[in-house]
């Protein structure tokens, strides 16, 4: 009699412990501003908005991520501030989290999941991994849809010459992308080419002179540190550039540009 | 001598040509030449020949042959002062060029003095030893202001701080080039000043030169050069240390007459192919000159210090 009373009990504190499990929602914490970026889009704004509880600095679309705590200043994390939040799941990137700094937060019994490097043409498989991590495999399913369409609008009429891109990234030095970057093989995805593919480092410095050589037929300026339009007057003196005598200099947003999203390419589309 | 001073000549020569003409782009020749490889060639000039003569002027007024800017922490103090300056938007400067160097420069080297006890301390590694802490001090300064400020601009301050002569404009180098040519016509001039810190420092007032004011002028304006320098280009290491060394033996005597002259065509040489070398080997990349005569330097710094603690310099 006493080993059944003992059953019932267990079975009544397993299925009670289970249901608090299951109407307690997700804390997550995202340590790059891209993963933040795509978790608002599989979940949904309202949805993420309530499971995020941490982000990384810079983690600023959409705009309502602004609100969440900052638990991490990108790259760096403060690991004993993630943990003071109890996240239940965090989600850390392969190529910008340290792999100590994962550790550390594993050793501290958190559930850390590691996204793989983000590549332009591997972009759908990305974002359905980060759907079943998030446990979301219909927002998922959208989402990748989602960015192969707006990948394939991008693609050029056939006859069309590919272009000569050089995208600056910073002034001084002069960084620019290199055939490792998302960026190279978003330029190639959609026709054109960058300058620098040659170089492996996806962010190399080059010289001035490198770029002169070359000859660019666009020169895209990615406006990080609001510079942009002091180093397109830099560029101007150079008039025998291509770029500048047809006045093909771009100045970007670094928002657009620097993250693999669907606002990329909504960019992309917008300097056809 | 006068063959000592057409071979310099000519060295310079050649070194401008190699850097204004090495692996050109002769479809652009023009344009890249006035915009880019001459400015270049002249930093070059003004920065080689202000950290060598700053060097040759350190290692006489301070007796000690290992001085030099990096050594005794004045570029690390320049440095940290110039991005103190930065940091609170001081923009005390001219042509370009930070006066929060020049503070800091000099902040380094008067600190540098007070701990070091004169008589006890000058003649041997001390000052070298509280100059290279004073240095550590300042790095890590600087690794603080790094850590607070935006991780975007990090990369910019780490590869101007490992020297970086790409982002000067003709008149930054102008103006670097006249300070430099103004600062050591100086020293040339009251070169038999300077001759008398040769005999030892006790020496100095009986040839009737005034030991303290000759040195502390010669700080300040070792101070304000390189202050100048570290603002314009960056922290280039070993041209101030090894050029003044390279040279005495050349010239076989230490006399500043033929020294200081000497000493601004060599360290104008050895920046102007340093760079060309910075800006062509790692085409279409762009190497940090100061990594690149601080590998060839370093090498060196070491030689000179076990020859003299062997007491064979």
């Amino acid at each position: 009699m006493k080993r059944v009373v003992n059953l019932i009990w267990a079975a009544l504190l397993i299925s009670m412990a289970s249901a608090h499990a299951a109407a307690t929602p997700p804390r997550i914490v995202t340590l790059t501003p891209g993963i933040a970026e795509w978790t608002a889009e599989i979940l949904g704004k309202d949805q993420a908005l309530k499971e995020l509880v941490g982000v990384s600095q810079y983690s600023n679309y959409p705009p309502e991520l602004k609100k969440i705590a900052t638990v991490a200043a990108f790259p760096q994390l403060d690991v004993e501030r993630i943990a003071s939040f109890k996240p239940t799941l965090v989600i850390a990137s392969e190529d910008a989290n340290r792999p100590e700094q994962i550790e550390k937060l594993r050793r501290l019994k958190l559930h850390v999941e590691v996204m793989p490097p983000q590549s332009f043409g591997g972009m759908a498989a990305w974002i359905q991994k980060l759907a079943r991590v998030l446990n979301a495999p219909v927002g998922g399913k959208a989402a990748a849809k989602k960015w192969s369409d707006g990948v394939a609008a991008l693609k050029r009429p056939s006859g069309h010459s590919p272009e000569q891109i050089f995208v600056q990234v910073q002034g001084s030095p002069i960084v620019t992308i290199g055939g490792t970057s998302f960026l190279s093989e978003a330029l190639q995805a959609v026709g054109d080419h960058n300058l620098f593919s040659d170089l492996k480092e996806p962010y190399p410095k080059v010289s001035r002179e490198a770029v002169l050589k070359r000859n660019p037929d666009r020169i895209w300026i990615v406006d990080e540190s609001g510079s942009a339009a002091r180093i397109r007057d830099g560029w101007k003196k150079f008039s025998s550039l291509k770029a500048v005598a047809q006045g093909r200099i771009e100045i970007l947003s670094a928002d657009d540009f620097a993250r693999c999203s669907l606002r990329l390419l909504n960019a992309l589309k917008r300097l056809h | 001598m006068k063959k000592k001073y057409w071979l310099a000549g000519l060295a310079l020569l050649a070194s401008v040509a190699i850097s204004l003409f090495l692996r050109l782009d002769f479809s652009n020749a023009a344009l890249i030449l006035r915009e880019l490889r001459l400015p270049r060639a002249l930093i070059a000039i003004g920065a080689g020949s202000a950290l060598a003569v700053s060097g040759a002027v350190m290692q006489t007024v301070l007796s000690n042959p290992l001085a030099e800017p990096y050594t005794l922490g004045i570029a690390s103090g320049a440095a940290f002062g110039a991005a103190i300056a930065t940091t609170f938007g001081w923009k005390i400067s001219f042509f370009g060029l930070n006066a929060g160097a020049v503070l800091g420069a000099l902040a380094v080297l008067v600190l540098l003095l007070k701990l070091v006890v004169r008589g006890q301390g000058r003649q041997s590694d001390s000052m070298i030893l509280l100059g290279i802490m004073l240095s550590l001090t300042c790095a890590s300064g600087l690794a603080i202001w790094m850590a607070l400020a935006d991780p975007l601009g990090v990369q910019s301050i780490n590869f101007w701080l490992l020297g970086d002569l790409s982002r000067v404009g003709l008149a930054t180098a102008l103006a670097l080039l006249g300070l430099s040519l103004v600062v050591s016509g100086y020293f040339w001039f009251f070169s038999r000043k300077l001759d008398a810190f040769l005999f030892g420092d006790d020496w100095v007032e009986g040839f009737g030169v005034s030991y303290r004011q000759t040195q502390r002028i010669a700080i300040l304006l070792v101070s304000i050069l390189v202050g100048f320098c570290v603002s314009a280009v960056g922290m280039i290491g070993f041209v101030g240390l090894i050029i003044p060394h390279l040279v005495r033996r050349h010239l076989r005597t230490s006399l500043h007459f033929h020294l200081i002259p000497l000493c601004f065509l060599w360290g104008a040489v050895a920046l102007t192919l340093g760079d060309a070398l910075a800006h062509s080997i790692g085409e279409p990349r762009e190497l940090p000159v100061g990594a690149i005569t601080s590998l060839v330097g370093a090498p060196v710094f070491i030689a000179l210090f076990i020859r003299r603690r062997r007491g064979e310099v």
